[in-house]
């Protein structure tokens, strides 16, 4: 998933630009396609507030699994994905254990990256806990994206 | 910029400082064009009136890409000399003194754009149009590289155009707000798995429905260069199916062996090189130029609320476009695309 940019940005844009053509002295072609595109972007907010939280915890605790296995496994840049999953570890004890937020979410898929790099051509079970973490990630994300379709024009 | 702002400096700059008509008339937005702002109008000379169009940068601060306009139009004026290029013929340069950006214009086009068309003719085959597009392709594709700008970059080798892409998928992935597995995963998948080398031609870059025109005289014409370079030629064809996923229809999928084929003929290539599954190798590869556009529209959005809703709208385009990636590799993996089936 895309937890960026956060979900406050995104809406004091879209209000701001709905704002402007409420205001706007003619309603052009471009007026019609940003209306449109901004009414696309509230129902993606709206599953993105709605599911993101625990899809983010769930994922993240998948991924943490992977980086410790591929440690084990002495697959990869072992150190890049110890210090990265030092990091996540540092942050969540300082955030008192939890697994919820952008920036959790964005350590726990840097450990993710690097296991990529690291079991892409292995075989095994580092390989397809890798796979399954990518299938879980594109489940979710699917569920976010939902039945936005790119258009407008 | 209003239009009637638009339309006073055009009248400046061409009329006045150019002596190119008399005036300038039925100024009017074109739809489409995303990253550039795009108007028709009309210019009347004696006894005659001259549609045009014109083609500028966004102001700063509203745009979404950063593609250089006067390359584009380098590219542009040097097709123009080539008949057998569809394109709109080129016009006048300005460098930003005219209407405060760099812009430039070019005759105007009548046609509608393939989305137009099919959503016109809901029913009709897309056999005909297959076979438009892969001719405009090939023609363009056979342009000799020395009849090109001396400033387009020219890749010293195919292997080494190839690994530039990729090392460009992985560069940009780290200049995003948060890492990314989804374009991580992608680049060790491009690297695992390059078809056989091509002869590097000119690329158009961004081939889709909306760039793509089919003119009342059966022609086809092709719009929006600004992300042409010097590449693989498949570039152009697997980039048309990717995106034609998002952006139906894709004209490719019910003929992907007939237009593999034709494009053989015309281009000599040989079945090695030109197949359903490099063509959707490639438009893989071939998506980082889009990717540039909006890997970065996360931080355009949390930087101002200013930000254009173009930006906001760019972070759903992305996640969108993760799972169309996806697809495709899982299709190619499995070897689905060979049957012709869309990747999406």
């Amino acid at each position: 998933m895309l937890s960026r940019p956060s979900l406050s940005s995104v809406l004091n844009v879209l209000s701001r630009a709905t704002m402007d053509q409420a205001q706007a002295q003619e309603f052009s072609a471009s007026s019609a396609r940003e209306l449109f595109i901004t009414s696309q972007m509230l129902a993606y907010l709206a599953r993105r507030a709605e599911y993101e939280p625990s899809l983010m915890a769930a994922e993240i605790d998948i991924y943490e699994d992977l980086g410790d296995q591929v440690l084990r496994e002495g697959l990869g840049d072992t150190d890049g994905i110890s210090r990265a999953l030092a990091d996540l570890r540092t942050h969540r004890a300082n955030e008192g254990g939890s697994s919820s937020g952008a920036t959790a979410y964005a350590l726990a898929s840097e450990v993710l990256c690097l296991a990529i790099d690291a079991a892409f051509s292995a075989t095994g079970s580092v390989h397809d806990a890798m796979v399954n973490a990518m299938r879980v990630r594109e489940i979710n994300q699917a569920a976010i994206v939902g039945d936005f379709v790119i258009g407008g024009r | 910029m209003e239009l009637d702002e638009i339309s006073n400096r055009l009248t400046a700059w061409l009329v006045d400082d150019r002596a190119l008509g008399d005036r300038v008339t039925n100024l009017r937005e074109l739809s489409g064009g995303f990253s550039q702002m795009m108007y028709a109008f009309d210019l009347h000379t004696t006894g005659a009136v001259q549609p045009l169009v014109l083609r500028a940068n966004r102001p700063e601060g509203q745009s979404i890409t950063a593609t250089d306009r006067f390359a584009e139009w380098e590219i542009v004026e040097s097709l123009s000399a080539h008949d057998e290029i569809p394109i709109p013929k080129a016009l006048l340069y300005d460098d930003g003194h005219a209407l405060g950006v760099p812009c430039f214009i070019v005759e105007h086009v009548d046609g509608v754009t393939i989305s137009r068309h099919f959503a016109a003719h809901p029913t009709e085959k897309t056999d005909r149009v297959a076979d438009m597009l892969v001719a405009s392709l090939a023609a363009i594709h056979a342009v000799p590289p020395a009849d090109l700008p001396t400033t387009l970059d020219r890749p010293t080798s195919w292997e080494g155009h190839i690994d530039s892409l990729i090392g460009k998928w992985r560069k940009l992935e780290r200049t995003g707000l948060e890492p990314d597995p989804f374009v991580r995963y992608l680049a060790n998948w491009l690297e695992a798995n390059k078809p056989a080398a091509a002869p590097m031609r000119l690329v158009h870059g961004e081939v889709n429905n909306d760039n793509l025109l089919i003119c009342p005289d059966g022609s086809m014409t092709v719009v929006d260069w600004e992300y042409a370079h010097i590449g693989d030629p498949r570039e152009d064809l697997g980039w048309y199916r990717t995106v034609s996923a998002s952006v139906p229809p894709d004209v490719m999928a019910d003929n992907i062996d007939r237009v593999c084929e034709r494009y053989r003929k015309i281009s000599g290539l040989d079945e090695d090189v030109i197949n359903p599954t490099s063509i959707a190798y490639f438009g893989l590869l071939a998506g980082v130029s889009v990717y540039d556009t909006l890997i970065g529209a996360p931080a355009t959005v949390e930087l101002s609320d200013q930000a254009p809703v173009l930006a906001a709208y760019m972070s759903a385009v992305l996640a969108s476009a993760q799972l169309g990636w996806l697809k495709v590799i899982d299709a190619l993996d499995s070897n689905a695309v060979t049957t012709g089936m869309a990747p999406s």
